[in-house]
């Protein structure tokens, strides 16, 4: 029954993420932190620390955790299908019927307005974080420095920063 | 494609898609070049008019970048096993090696120096994610319905707590009903 539970909540999760990896994080936080208590904020907020520096997608990556602390291996299996799921039928469905989906005017309406709420949902995201996560100033400090390193070098590999970043909190915190 | 034998090609397609979700960290962003390099250049499976509408395709629709595209070139080389097994195989990787991670995990999250670790990695991602909201921020166009849209998300998250599905559903509705589109 949990099995179907997992695979019933990624799917919903799957079809609602838009905007790429971290604009899922407020969705995944509500949900499976706040609303379901399938696991625990201190794990959540690791668990995306694991997810941005492994690879394969962010979304996908925080799936596979949180099913396999639920279900074990199992879990991990049916959250990550679950999560990929209904994305899969709507691409083959676009692909299929060939449908000019960027050329449909209302398609064109529903994105640029969720592209808007994506906007505060990664608001909302980096405000999470912090608050669970930063308990003195010295995240916030790094934190500043690798926004300015994001913003300044646009060669630099973001895996890199974010590796950067881990060893100074290594050592400085 | 057509003149090769099918299993064959699921079998390379397979192969291609394992790599590259083997080798490409950091979202499906990080996955477009290499996967243009071999799919364009190299194996000459699609061209790059095909791939550019491939991906400008797959950003638009739910889901990862990276399923949305194994799916779309999938079917496109080998029809609908093809979109499948791409699927499979960009799966697989991430799928055992965080299904590793967690076996692991409550193991070494014990440790002082892992969680110092996961924390500077945090403190990394929320200056990534704050760099990668200003570029959206500048690349979107605004219009009158769009502020309206924006200010009234931020206070139904910042303010009311609102499930944030339930924002995404009523922008999108919003959008529909009231949007401009860009």
């Amino acid at each position: 029954m949990l099995l179907i539970k997992i695979f019933l909540e990624f799917c919903k999760i799957g079809i609602i993420a838009f905007g790429g990896g971290n604009a899922i994080f407020p969705i995944l936080h509500k949900e499976v932190v706040e609303n379901l208590h399938w696991i625990s904020e201190q794990d959540f907020l690791y668990m995306v620390s694991i997810a941005e520096t492994t690879p394969g997608p962010i979304g996908m990556n925080l799936s596979t955790f949180i099913g396999y602390r639920l279900k074990g291996f199992l879990g991990a299996l049916i959250a990550t299908i679950g999560y990929d799921f209904l994305p899969f039928l709507i691409m083959l469905f676009v692909v299929i019927t060939v449908v000019k989906i960027q050329e449909n005017k209302i398609y064109q309406r529903f994105l640029s307005a969720v592209m808007v709420v994506v906007l505060v949902l990664l608001m909302w995201a980096a405000y999470l974080m912090a608050k669970g996560g930063f308990h003195d100033f010295r995240p916030y400090l790094l934190s500043l420095v690798a926004f300015i390193a994001f913003m300044k070098f646009k060669k630099l590999n973001p895996i890199y920063l974010l590796i950067i970043c881990g060893l100074i909190g290594m050592f400085c915190f | 494609m057509k003149d090769k034998n099918p299993l064959k090609v699921i079998f390379k397609l397979f192969s291609i898609f394992f790599y590259v979700a083997i080798f490409t960290v950091g979202g499906g962003i990080a996955m477009v070049p290499v996967l243009e390099r071999i799919m364009v250049e190299r194996k000459k499976y699609l061209s790059e008019k095909e791939f550019t509408e491939i991906f400008s395709i797959a950003q638009i629709l739910p889901g990862s970048l990276m399923i949305n595209m194994a799916t779309f070139t999938g079917y496109k080389i080998a029809g609908f096993l093809g979109a499948l097994f791409s699927c499979i195989a960009i799966t697989i990787p991430p799928l055992t090696i965080i299904t590793l991670i967690a076996v692991f995990y409550g193991k070494f999250i014990e440790f002082a120096l892992v969680k110092k670790l996961m924390l500077g990695i945090l403190a990394g991602v929320v200056g990534e994610v704050s760099g990668i909201t200003l570029k959206m921020f500048r690349k979107t166009k605004f219009n009158t319905f769009k502020v309206f849209l924006f200010l009234f998300s931020f206070l139904l998250m910042f303010v009311f707590r609102v499930n944030p599905i339930y924002i995404v559903i009523i922008g999108a509705l919003l959008g529909i009903l009231l949007g401009k589109g860009d």
